[in-house]
C-alpha cells in the first residue's frame, strides 16, 4: 500500500490537491482538499448590493460572467424584481456563447491531452486519419492535406527537441491507447479549437463590452441599449454580426467536438466504467424565457443514487426545494464550526490545522443537498435533462450513444454516462444543445426587438430592512448559487456556493466522501511517479479552484508536483 | 486588433498587490493620452482567453506581480524568450494554463506577437484583499513611466494629459459611487 499525492508547489497558482491511498494498483481511498483559503467573499460585506456584480466576476478570470450573473440574479431575487425580455435573451445569448468557449477550451487545451498522445502523430497515416474523420462529419478542416500539415508541424516540432505547450504531457504513458490516426485528427481539431474558440468569446465582448469581466450587466437588467436603426445601439448590423460568429461556432461544436469526444470515447470503453462517484446529482434551469424567472430553455433539478426515477425538478428561484435544501459543512474544513450551515447563515472564520486524514484537511467547505453530497457539472445538467424528458437533450444523448456505439462496434446505452468518460461525452452533449438554443435566442431577441420592444431594465429600490435572496446559474462547470442578505440596502452577508465546492467537497460530519473523493476510487494506477488515471478522473469534472490568482513566476516551477510517499 | 500595440493588464484585484497590473493601467489612462492605435486594457485574470487578445498583435507588454525572490515593490522585467523557456508542469486544475504556455501554443499556429516585454513589480500579500501595499503602489507609478518611455522607443507618439484624470481604481472605492453609475451600471473601467 502506497500513496501518492498530487500537490501544487507555487505559492499562489495551483489550489487544489489530491491525495489517493494505492492497494493492488488501484486506489483505494481519496482526498481532495483546497490549499488556500478563499473567503473573498467578506470583501462584498458593507457594499452596495447593486454593485457586488463588478466584485464577484473578479473572483476568477476564467468563470467571470458567471460569477456576474448569479450575482445580479440573488440580488433581483431579494427585490422581486422584473427583469425585461431583452435584457433576459442578452444574457442568456452571453451565457451561451461563455459555456461554448468554456466547453471547447476545457475539452481540447485542458484535457484532451489526457487522452491523446502528442508523440505519436509522427506515426499516423494522414490519408487514414482523414478518412476516420470524414465518416464523422462534412467539416472542410477534415481533409488529408490538412492532417498532413498538422503532421509535418508537429514531426517539426519534435525534431526541433521541444514540445512546446505539449511539454508537460505523460506521452508514451501505459494508459495512452489511441491509434496514431486518432491522435493526429484530435491534434489538428486541437489546433483548429485555438481559433474557434475566440468566435463565441467575441460574442461575449461584442454584447458584454469586454471579456473577461463583461461590462454590461446592472441590477434589474442589461445596460446594452438595443435599437435595430440606432448606430450607437445593438443594432440590426451588429446583431448579425453577432449571428455570423455563432453560426461558426455551432457548425465547430457540432461537427467537430461533439464527434471526436465520441471517437475518443470509444477507444477507451473501460472509462466508462471508472469515475462513477457520488451518484447524486444536482443541477438547475436556466436560459429564462419570460420576465419573472418561471419558464426555462434548460431544464434542471436532482437525481439520486443513479436512478432517473428519482429525478426531482427545481422549478425556478423561487422553489422551496433548492433554496431550503443546500447546506455546507466544516466538519473536516479548516473553519470554526462543524454541522450544516445554511447559506444565508454562512459563517467563515478560518480555524488552521495541520492536515489530518480523520480531522480538517480542506479549505473547501461540504456542501450538501437534503444532508447528501451531489455531483454538479455538465454530467448532472445533461442527465436531469434526459430525465425531464427534454427534446434537445433526448436528441444529443442518443446521437452521441450511437455515435460512440458506431465506431466502438457495440451498443452502449444511457448507463455509461455515469463514468469518467460520460462526463467528457456530457459536456459534448450539453454544448450542441446550448449551440442549437444560442441561435434560438438570437432570433427571439430579434423577433422581439423589430416587434417594437426596447426595454432593458427596471431600475431596483431597495427596502427598509432585511431582505434575502438567492441567484441561481448553471455555469459550464454547474450549479454556481449566490447567496446574499441586504440590510437596509446594503450587503450583510454573501456566500458564494461555487461548482468546485460541490465536486472537490471534503468528507462531512458523517464521514461521507465527496464527488472526486468517490469518483478515484477503483482508479487503476499504472504508474505512480504518473499517476495519469488521477488526472483523468479529476480533469472530466474541470475544476476549477483558482477565483484566482495570476502571479507570474519566472523560476518555471511546475504547477504541481506528484510525491509518493 | 488591428493595433500593433497593446499593453495589458493582468491579476486580481481582490487580491490585494496581484491588482498591480490593472493600477498601473488606471494609472496609464489618467496620466498620458494614449494613441488610438495603442491597446490598453485590464484584462483582470484571463486563461487561454487571453490569446485572444494576444493575438494580431505584434509588440504587446503585458503587467503582472511577479513571483522573484526580492523585496516588495521591486521592479523586474522578461522578455518572451525568458517567460517560454521554462517548461510547465503537471497541471492538476486546468485552468491555469501559464502565460509561457499560453504563447508556445499561440506560436503552434503562427498568431502569437512577435514581441513580449512583462512588467512586473513583487508584490507584498496576494492575500484576499483590497488596495495596493505602499511599496507596489509607488512601483505601479514608475513602471507607467517606463512603460511610456519604452513605447516612445518603439516610436509611438504618447503625450501626457494636460489636466491628469482622476486615477479610477474602481475596487478601491468604497461604496456608494453613485457618480461613476450612469446608463445602467456603467462602471469607469468601461471605456
Amino acid at each position: 500500500m502506497s500513496r501518492v499525492v498530487v500537490d501544487p508547489v507555487t505559492r499562489i497558482e495551483g489550489h487544489l490537491r489530491i491525495d489517493v491511498q494505492v492497494d493492488g494498483g488501484q486506489v483505494s481511498k481519496a482526498w481532495a482538499a483546497s490549499t488556500m483559503w478563499r473567503g473573498i467573499e467578506r470583501i462584498l460585506v458593507g457594499r452596495d448590493p447593486r454593485d457586488a456584480w463588478v466584485f464577484t466576476q473578479r473572483f476568477c478570470g476564467v468563470c467571470t460572467t458567471v460569477h456576474a450573473m448569479a450575482s445580479v440574479r440573488a440580488v433581483e431575487d431579494a427585490l422581486n424584481l422584473e427583469i425585461p425580455l431583452n435584457a433576459q435573451h442578452i444574457r442568456n445569448m452571453i451565457i451561451i456563447a461563455h459555456a461554448l468557449h468554456d466547453h471547447i477550451v476545457h475539452f481540447y487545451h485542458l484535457s484532451a491531452l489526457d487522452w491523446v498522445d502528442v508523440t505519436q502523430v509522427p506515426n499516423a497515416d494522414p490519408g487514414k486519419a482523414s478518412a476516420i474523420a470524414e465518416s464523422l462529419s462534412p467539416w472542410e478542416g477534415n481533409s488529408k492535406l490538412e492532417m498532413k500539415r498538422v503532421q509535418d508541424r508537429i514531426n517539426n516540432f519534435i525534431a526541433g527537441g521541444q514540445l512546446g505547450p505539449f511539454a508537460q504531457g505523460y506521452w508514451g504513458h501505459p494508459a495512452m491507447k489511441l491509434p496514431p490516426e486518432v491522435n493526429l485528427l484530435a491534434v489538428s481539431h486541437y489546433l483548429q479549437a485555438l481559433e474557434f474558440q475566440r468566435y463565441p468569446n467575441q460574442v461575449v465582448a461584442m454584447l458584454g463590452g469586454k471579456t473577461p469581466h463583461i461590462q454590461n450587466v446592472a441590477v434589474g437588467g442589461v445596460s446594452t441599449a438595443v435599437n435595430p436603426d440606432s448606430m450607437g445601439a445593438l443594432n440590426i448590423d451588429r446583431l448579425f454580426q453577432i449571428k455570423t460568429l455563432l453560426d461558426k461556432v455551432v457548425r465547430f461544436i457540432q461537427e467537430v467536438y461533439f464527434n471526436d469526444v465520441c471517437a475518443v470515447a470509444a477507444f477507451y470503453p473501460e472509462w466508462f466504467g471508472y469515475g462513477a462517484g457520488v451518484k447524486n446529482f444536482l443541477s438547475v434551469p436556466d436560459l429564462p424565457t419570460d420576465t419573472t424567472n418561471t419558464k426555462f430553455d434548460f431544464p434542471g433539478g436532482t437525481i439520486r443514487n443513479a436512478d432517473f426515477g428519482t429525478y426531482k425538478p427545481i422549478t425556478g428561484p423561487k422553489d422551496e426545494y433548492f433554496r431550503k435544501g443546500v447546506t455546507e459543512d466544516s466538519t473536516h474544513a479548516y473553519y470554526k464550526g462543524s454541522g450544516g450551515l445554511h447559506p444565508w447563515k454562512g459563517e467563515t472564520e478560518p480555524e488552521y490545522t495541520e492536515w489530518k486524514d480523520d480531522g480538517k484537511y480542506s479549505w473547501v467547505k461540504a456542501p450538501r443537498f437534503e444532508g447528501a453530497p451531489m455531483e454538479v457539472g455538465p454530467l448532472a445538467n445533461v442527465l436531469c435533462g434526459f430525465a425531464a424528458g427534454d427534446p434537445l437533450v433526448k436528441k444529443w444523448a442518443t446521437r452521441a450513444l450511437e455515435t460512440v456505439g458506431a465506431i466502438a462496434k457495440k451498443k452502449v446505452g444511457p448507463e455509461v454516462l455515469f463514468s469518467t468518460l460520460g462526463r467528457h461525452a456530457a459536456r459534448a452533449i450539453r454544448a450542441a444543445v446550448l449551440s442549437e438554443l444560442a441561435l434560438k435566442h438570437w432570433q427571439s431577441l430579434v423577433d422581439n426587438i423589430t416587434k417594437g420592444d426596447l426595454a432593458i431594465y427596471n431600475p431596483p429600490t431597495f427596502p427598509k430592512g432585511e431582505v434575502e435572496g438567492v441567484g441561481f446559474h448553471e455555469a459550464p462547470r454547474g450549479t454556481l448559487s449566490h447567496w446574499v442578505v441586504i440590510d437596509n440596502g446594503k450587503i450583510k452577508n454573501y456566500q458564494a456556493v461555487v461548482p468546485t465546492t460541490w465536486n472537490a467537497s471534503p468528507r462531512d460530519d458523517k464521514g461521507v466522501a465527496g464527488p472526486y473523493e468517490t469518483a478515484l476510487l477503483r482508479n487503476p494506477i499504472a504508474d505512480q511517479e504518473r499517476p495519469l488515471e488521477v488526472l483523468r478522473t479529476i480533469h472530466s469534472f474541470d475544476p476549477c479552484m483558482a477565483c484566482a490568482c495570476h502571479v507570474f513566476d519566472p523560476n518555471g516551477n511546475q504547477t504541481a508536483k506528484v510525491k509518493v510517499v | 486588433m488591428s493595433s500593433r500595440f497593446a499593453v495589458f493588464g493582468l491579476g486580481n484585484v481582490l487580491l490585494h498587490d496581484d491588482a498591480f497590473g490593472p493600477q498601473v493601467i488606471s494609472e496609464l489612462r489618467s496620466q498620458w493620452l494614449i494613441p488610438d492605435d495603442v491597446v490598453v486594457e485590464d484584462l483582470g485574470t484571463p486563461g487561454l482567453e487571453l490569446s485572444t487578445h494576444l493575438a494580431g498583435h505584434r509588440r504587446v507588454i503585458l503587467v503582472d506581480a511577479v513571483a522573484a525572490d526580492g523585496s516588495p515593490g521591486t521592479l523586474v522585467s522578461y522578455d518572451k524568450e525568458t517567460i517560454v523557456r521554462h517548461p510547465t508542469g503537471i497541471r492538476l486544475g486546468p485552468h491555469d494554463p501559464s502565460l509561457g504556455e499560453t504563447l508556445l501554443t499561440m506560436d503552434l499556429v503562427d498568431d502569437g506577437p512577435r514581441e513580449v516585454v512583462l512588467f512586473g513589480a513583487i508584490p507584498a500579500s496576494t492575500e484576499p484583499g483590497i488596495g495596493l501595499s505602499d511599496e507596489v503602489r509607488s512601483a505601479a507609478t514608475q513602471v507607467a513611466d517606463d512603460i511610456v518611455q519604452w513605447l516612445r522607443d518603439q516610436g509611438i507618439a504618447i503625450a501626457p494629459r494636460e489636466s491628469p484624470v482622476p486615477r479610477i481604481a474602481w475596487w478601491e472605492t468604497p461604496t456608494e459611487f453613485e457618480a461613476f453609475r450612469v446608463a445602467g451600471n456603467q462602471l469607469p473601467d468601461s471605456h
